[in-house]
């Protein structure tokens, strides 16, 4: 008899935790990464009584998160392959936008210079003429410096944003690493998974993913183990390695990003793919940013060496051999912090037409000096003191004992388009005639307005407008592919994470429906209740007569 | 098809459908405002690459419009100083048939002389004349100097300025006193044969006057030459100015198709857009009251 009171309470307890649930459900509709949580109700086992097995009631077996870890694992997935793509489109499109941008256009400005030299070739006598062509010179070396001004504010920039990517990475990856020690806790203890904790690591391992691509593992203990794509491990059960970030020399300089393992040697991570936001502002700040500069240093470099070649060839109004007409640029040569300091390595241009646009690296080794081009990653020997490559001519200290390790960054055009600028200040220093030409004569100038169609760059293949035009071309094409990308990824993202939400995301018309239920059920076993003490109340009456 | 939708997800396609109609509008607005299709070179790489090539094409283009100008005016300076020369010389020439008169008295001689002399002086000052720019036309490179001194021996050199006035072409600008005075092997000057002349009458020289006119005819003829030269070249660079200016209007064509936005179709779209939008508001206003809730 005492039993009836049992069941119906057991009914009660375990009705109460459902709509309980169903509250927290409710309550959490609106909360991003949060899984509905579901009861199962079990029967209780049997009493037996006289041979009978007599029902027990029913008790909550569990309450679990509505999850589905290949779904999940797909959303971590796109979440990275979307920030890669999102991060790229972005910062691509800022040079995009920097290209189109009337106030820093260089065609135009070439423009501008060559119609001026048209109308000094017209009357090469006119003062007012030559002013003009030395103002419009004056706007195209300001030009090129303003681009490049953009340029390394966009480098400088994305250095920045490494910089809080690589916080937030360490942020989440120690976060996880925290989670992990108390889920495994709780998984020690009977009474059912962790839910909540379990939602709160899924969220930082989606938010991780964002910056960086990961590869996840689910360990025994019910920890999660995070790796790069790469394979190098983030957290491990429940320790997290930390990235680090090193940018320079220069705030706008190319970073590296290290991972340090506890008690362990760094590891360089800088030439391994992310992926995530985290990769794609390495590889847009290497393949656009660095070689958009390099391009267009490549062309004030080719105008500034093949305009004064021409301008030295003619006569100045006064009718003496003309100078340089832009200040010649010579590469940079960096030297690694890290040098002895006796060992110097400088490069001068020998030939514009040969440049690459590429930067090299020399390297002092025990058994000599290299030099390797950093975008094709060649290396070669520098026999002897002096090495002529591309164009260039590298000259070398010897090498020692004492400068085994020592590095240099040799940048022809790395930086060059921020170096440019007119050096002629006397309208008539222009070289308008022909060597030994009167002053009415205008050959030069006319040899001058050739170079805008002559093939002076690229090993002779490619005039100014070209190499323009194929930088602004090839910025638009990794806009657009990376815009297109970006576009695809995001809608693949949005349809997994749409399947995903579908299993594990609160529907509030359900829940209404499991409260309405619920609600009738509990009605009912406290009905069971009422029936118990009837059925008791009658039998103390008749026993009590 | 999604079997199971969860709320939040409900809502949030809700708001991203209206999001993406926005951003699709204000895209669409920003063509509208600015009448171009290609706001940044990755709408559309290869045009914006042409693009390019096309504005600095319409630059040249400018310039050469710009010197067609300045040669028009510098041949048609030149020409009516070739016709001056000519007036000066016909002149010359029926004063010198006067003066072969034997009948003359020495003072109606002497009066052709001087007169002979003046229109030598003024021929002189043809042959050194200045442009607006101070320049002395027929002094060749050399334009900061006469091109003759007082007794008529050239001073300028025979280079004569170029100019682009269209793609790969260049014209000479004018011509030089040589080309003007003097003839083709070097021989004859036009000054030294009118001084002659001119002393020839003065000292009542028949022989030697004679001899000089078929000189006088050459030198005439000499400037009638390059007179129709000025002209052929002014026709020359007429024909290339329509020329240019053909590629001009078919320049800006090609720019206007690659980057101008069709107007008419972009409104269409615009209204297509704004219903759209419309729509959107009004189903996620309409669907966020269904709730089961509301009926419990």
């Amino acid at each position: 008899m005492p039993n009836i009171f049992d069941v119906g309470s057991s009914a009660l307890n375990s009705l109460q935790r459902a709509i309980s649930t169903t509250g927290n459900n409710i309550a959490n509709a609106n909360t991003d990464g949060y899984s509905r949580q579901q009861v199962s109700f079990a029967s209780r086992s049997p009493q037996y009584l006289g041979g009978l097995a007599l029902g027990a009631g029913v008790e909550v077996s569990s309450i679990h998160r509505a999850y589905d870890q290949f779904l999940a694992a797909d959303v971590q997935a796109r979440t990275s392959s979307s920030g890669y793509f999102s991060f790229y489109a972005t910062t691509t499109g800022q040079i995009d936008n920097l290209m189109a941008d009337p106030a820093t256009g260089l065609a135009s400005a070439m423009d501008g210079l060559f119609a001026a030299m048209e109308a000094v070739a017209s009357s090469p006598t006119s003062q007012p003429e030559r002013q003009v062509m030395l103002a419009e010179a004056q706007s195209l070396a300001t030009r090129f410096n303003k681009v490049d001004a953009r340029l390394s504010d966009l480098a400088e920039n994305t250095n920045q944003q490494m910089g809080v990517f690589v916080a937030d990475i360490n942020q989440y990856t120690q976060g996880i690493a925290r989670l992990n020690e108390q889920i495994a806790r709780l998984e020690r203890t009977p009474g059912g998974s962790p839910n909540d904790l379990l939602d709160e690591r899924d969220r930082a391992i989606e938010a991780l993913s964002k910056l960086v691509r990961v590869e996840t593992r689910v360990q025994d203990d019910g920890s999660v183990n995070i790796f790069t794509a790469s394979g190098h491990t983030l957290v491990s059960q429940f320790t997290a390695d930390s990235l680090r970030l090193e940018i320079g020399p220069q705030p706008d300089g190319p970073a590296r990003v290290y991972l340090s393992g506890i008690g362990g040697a760094e590891r360089d991570l800088t030439s391994v793919s992310l992926g995530g936001e985290l990769g794609a502002a390495f590889d847009v700040s290497k393949t656009v940013i660095d070689q958009t500069r390099r391009d267009i240093g490549l062309l004030a470099v080719g105008l500034v060496e093949t305009f004064n070649a021409q301008h030295r060839a003619g006569d100045t109004l006064d009718q003496v051999a003309g100078g340089d007409f832009f200040s010649a640029i010579t590469p940079l040569s960096t030297a690694s912090p890290t040098n002895s300091g006796t060992a110097t390595a400088t490069a001068i241009i020998d030939d514009a037409t040969q440049l690459t646009g590429a930067s090299y690296q020399i390297n002092y080794t025990e058994a000599g000096v290299t030099i390797t081009n950093l975008s094709t990653n060649q290396t070669q020997e520098i026999d002897g003191e002096t090495l002529t490559i591309d164009g260039l001519s590298i000259t070398v200290s010897p090498a020692s004992d004492e400068t085994v390790g020592d590095r240099f960054l040799i940048e022809p055009t790395g930086r060059a388009a921020s170096a440019m600028s007119v050096v002629i200040t006397e309208a008539s220093d222009i070289a308008a005639a022909s060597s030994g030409g009167s002053v009415g004569d205008n050959q030069n100038m006319l040899s001058l307005i050739d170079l805008r169609d002559a093939n002076s760059l690229r090993g002779g293949t490619q005039s100014f407008y070209e190499v323009h035009g194929s930088v602004v071309s090839q910025v638009a094409i990794d806009t657009r592919s990376a815009r297109t990308n970006a576009e695809t990824e995001q809608s693949l993202l949005q349809s997994v994470t749409d399947r995903r939400n579908g299993i594990t995301g609160v529907n509030l018309d359900e829940e209404a429906a499991n409260l309405v239920r619920y609600q009738q059920a509990y009605q009912a076993a406290a009905q069971i209740i009422t029936t118990a003490n009837d059925v008791f109340d009658s039998l103390l009456r008749a026993t009590s007569r | 098809m999604i079997g199971r939708i969860s709320t939040l997800q409900f809502n949030n396609s809700g708001i991203s459908t209206i999001l993406e109609a926005q951003s699709q509008l204000a895209r669409l607005q920003e063509q509208i405002g600015t009448g171009k299709r290609i706001l940044s070179p990755a709408d559309d790489p290869s045009a914006a690459a042409k693009l390019i090539n096309l504005k600095s094409e319409l630059s040249r283009l400018a310039s050469e419009q710009k010197n067609i100008a300045s040669i028009t005016s510098a041949l048609s300076f030149e020409e009516s100083a070739l016709n001056s020369a000519n007036d000066l010389l016909q002149r010359v020439r029926e004063l010198a048939v006067q003066g072969q008169n034997g009948t003359l008295a020495d003072s109606d001689r002497n009066a052709i002389s001087v007169e002979i002399d003046e229109l030598r002086a003024q021929l002189l000052n043809l042959g050194n004349s200045r442009n607006a720019a101070g320049e002395y036309i027929f002094a060749g490179s050399a334009t900061n100097a006469p091109a003759y001194s007082e007794d008529g021996t050239f001073q300028g050199d025979e280079v004569v300025r170029q100019i682009n006035i269209g793609a790969g072409v260049r014209v000479a600008e004018g011509h030089t006193g040589v080309e003007v005075f003097e003839d083709p092997d070097g021989v004859l000057n036009t000054f030294a044969i009118i001084e002659q002349l001119s002393n020839a009458i003065r000292q009542n020289e028949a022989p030697a006057l004679a001899g000089r006119f078929e000189d006088l005819d050459e030198a005439i003829e000499q400037v009638s030459y390059v007179r129709t030269s000025v002209g052929s070249r002014m026709n020359w660079v007429d024909d290339q100015a329509a020329l240019n200016e053909n590629f001009n209007l078919g320049l800006n064509r090609t720019i206007s198709e690659i980057e101008d936005l069709d107007i008419a179709e972009a409104i269409g779209r615009l209204q297509l857009q704004m219903v759209s939008l419309q729509a959107a508001q009004q189903t996620f206003v309409k669907t966020q009251n269904l709730s089961l809730f509301n009926y419990l």
